[in-house]
């Protein structure tokens, strides 16, 4: 067990520091005690430090809700790629597969398209309407996903899987279209969604998004060990007295949920939901009482850590996160394929 | 106690198992006897809960299977299993682990020593730590009744009869641990835990086994009674559809075989 909480405590420090470190740089450099200051002074009290209005608004109202955000959409792109791999009892299987992200592109590139013919969308901003449009987006792709999937009453793992692919190239092809007859700077805006940004990050939907991640998360984590049990087979779970449909159900909703929360607001972000899972295990093994709050915590270091490099690589411009993700990931993922050939397994 | 009212199962119009039924009220060991396609594991999985019977009902304890909440079942009957895979590295500890959990209101001292006892009962001890995967087809068939044990396994003085449910669990086994298998299955119910009902296709293991047979065919079970009523050589030999003598040693021990094997063997000092 003391190993276990070693790389728990460890996990957490990593991801404080990193947090920290995302509100100190960028392109105007503030030191970390003046971020401490500025935290500090949000929540009333005084400190003796100088800090300068603009250190104060950039750090709490610029960097403050982007770090959260990358930490809260790493945590739960994390977690449901483990807890996907889990119930499908495949390590191929991520959120990507079953069609949640390219249900939310193909709905985020149809609003970019033809946001000026719907008007009730003014009833909010239009970046907080595209993420409802894209939450929506992914909700429909994954429920008739899932619904393909039923025989029976049953969800048959195998055909969720074949589905997901099926609905994936259909909606692919259709976003294709979509770009084929848009603008350039349509075009423009629609790159940028497919390939992430957290660029959108704001104090007003902070709440929401964190909702949108933290409540589903937690409700999968309760599921922890009917994850591990389901390890042993569908049919051994249910002689152990547990009601795999349910648990199945339970965690493509809260997938959907994270994920499609995470999508809507930062477009697409890959390769985190697939690898971060396989790391931990590697390195705490497959239990996933410990798995799942581990790749939390791992997703959110990572996704950090890939803000900051998009944010500081090319100044002043911003890499897409998506891409960083990528090319952080598959180097990693590569390695660890090849260092652990044998070893693969949920 | 389990009770089944004219239990039967179909397939796509294809009856696989005609109309049955089956009490059970105190502690026995029930083998399943048949050949191939009699319909064996359909009427295990029937009774164990893992099918919903076309027709017909079941009940344990008096109370219907539907009105049952599966985590309270899964303390009173479990099921093992032809085959066993798991999809994770999970050791053979937490493998043992899993049975556990639906004890949670359970002390884990309890649960620990449960885990011990009957990891040494099975010689898994050696096996603790080492990842499921990587044993062998016999050494993780005693692991997958070792936790079909554990998930049975309570505290308290008094207990209903409860219900292991083995499907050919002498699969992959060594003749040492075959025997050492129906020897722990026999242990479970002489030492009142309650009842084990088993598929089975070695007929002399049966005899030496079973309190009572069940003899099936072509989806009906066409005998239902103790080892001296059911395994009657003519009636093997009909259902089998093969020849098939009882012979028995000097010492009373009984042995089927078949018949065309007799006239081969020189030496008949066996037979009486």
């Amino acid at each position: 067990m003391s190993r276990q909480r070693i790389i728990g405590f460890s996990l957490l420090i990593l991801l404080v520091v990193c947090f920290i470190v995302n509100l100190s740089v960028g392109n105007v450099r503030i030191p970390v005690s003046h971020v401490f200051g500025s935290l500090i002074e949000k929540l009333g009290c005084t400190t003796g430090l100088e800090i300068t209005d603009i250190e104060y608004q950039v750090v709490y109202n610029i960097r403050f809700p982007r770090a959260v955000y990358s930490c809260l959409i790493g945590a739960g792109l994390a977690v449901s790629g483990a807890a996907l791999q889990g119930i499908f009892r495949n390590p191929l299987v991520d959120s990507a597969l079953i069609g949640i992200s390219t249900g939310a592109s193909l709905f985020a590139s149809l609003f970019i398209l033809f946001n000026g013919l719907v008007p009730w969308l003014i009833l909010f901003s239009e970046g907080f309407s595209l993420s409802i449009v894209a939450f929506f987006g992914a909700s429909l792709v994954a429920f008739i996903v899932y619904r393909l999937s039923l025989s029976q009453g049953e969800i048959n793992s195998l055909t969720l899987i074949l589905a997901g692919i099926a609905l994936n190239a259909l909606t692919a092809a259709l976003t294709g279209l979509l770009t084929f007859f848009a603008t350039d700077d349509e075009l423009r805006d629609l790159t940028f969604w497919t390939l992430g940004s957290l660029g959108s990050a704001n104090t007003d939907s902070l709440g929401l998004l964190a909702v949108f991640t933290l409540v589903p998360m937690i409700l999968i984590f309760f599921r922890a060990k009917s994850l591990n049990v389901l390890a042993l087979g569908e049919s051994n779970a249910h002689y152990m007295g547990y009601k795999v449909k349910n648990i199945k159900l339970l965690v493509i909703v809260c997938s959907t949920c994270m994920v499609g929360s995470a999508v809507s607001m930062a477009g697409v972000i890959g390769f985190i939901g697939l690898v971060v899972p396989h790391i931990i295990r590697i390195v705490s093994g497959p239990n996933h009482q410990l798995l799942l709050p581990f790749s939390a915590f791992f997703g959110a270091i990572l996704l950090a850590v890939a803000d900051m490099i998009s944010r500081t690589i090319l100044p002043p411009t911003e890499v897409p996160i998506g891409i960083i993700t990528a090319l952080m990931g598959t180097p990693v993922f590569i390695a660890i394929i090849f260092k652990h050939k044998r070893k693969f397994s949920v | 106690m389990i009770e089944a009212k004219n239990i039967a199962f179909g397939v796509k119009g294809k009856q696989i198992l005609h109309p049955v039924n089956f009490t059970t009220d105190r502690e026995e060991f029930i083998v399943i006897l048949g050949p191939n396609g009699a319909g064996k594991s359909t009427l295990v999985k029937l009774l164990s809960n893992g099918l919903k019977p076309g027709s017909g009902s079941i009940s344990y304890y008096g109370k219907e299977l539907k009105e049952w909440a599966p985590g309270d079942l899964a303390k009173y009957r479990a099921y093992m299993h032809q085959e066993s895979m798991i999809a994770s590295s999970f050791t053979v500890r937490e493998v043992l682990e899993m049975a556990r959990y639906r004890y949670p209101e359970i002390k884990s001292q309890f649960n620990k020593t449960v885990i011990e006892k009957i990891a040494n009962e099975l010689n898994l001890l050696a096996l603790l730590d080492v990842e499921f995967n990587f044993l062998s087809g016999g050494e993780k068939q005693r692991v997958q009744f070792g936790r079909v044990l554990l998930q049975l396994e309570s505290e308290g003085e008094i207990q209903p009869i409860k219900y292991l449910f083995l499907d050919e669990p002498l699969n992959n086994l060594d003749v040492r641990y075959q025997i050492e298998l129906l020897k722990h299955a026999r242990k479970f119910v002489d030492d009142k835990h309650g009842s084990v009902i088993v598929v089975m296709h070695d007929i002399n293991l049966c005899y030496q086994y079973a309190d009572r047979v069940l003899l099936m065919q072509k989806g009906k079970v066409i005998r239902d009674g103790s080892v001296h009523e059911v395994m009657i050589p003519e009636l093997l030999s009909q259902t089998y559809q093969i020849e098939l003598e009882q012979i028995q040693s000097f010492d009373g021990e009984v042995f089927y075989r078949h018949l065309s094997y007799t006239s081969n063997l020189l030496d008949n000092t066996l037979i009486k």
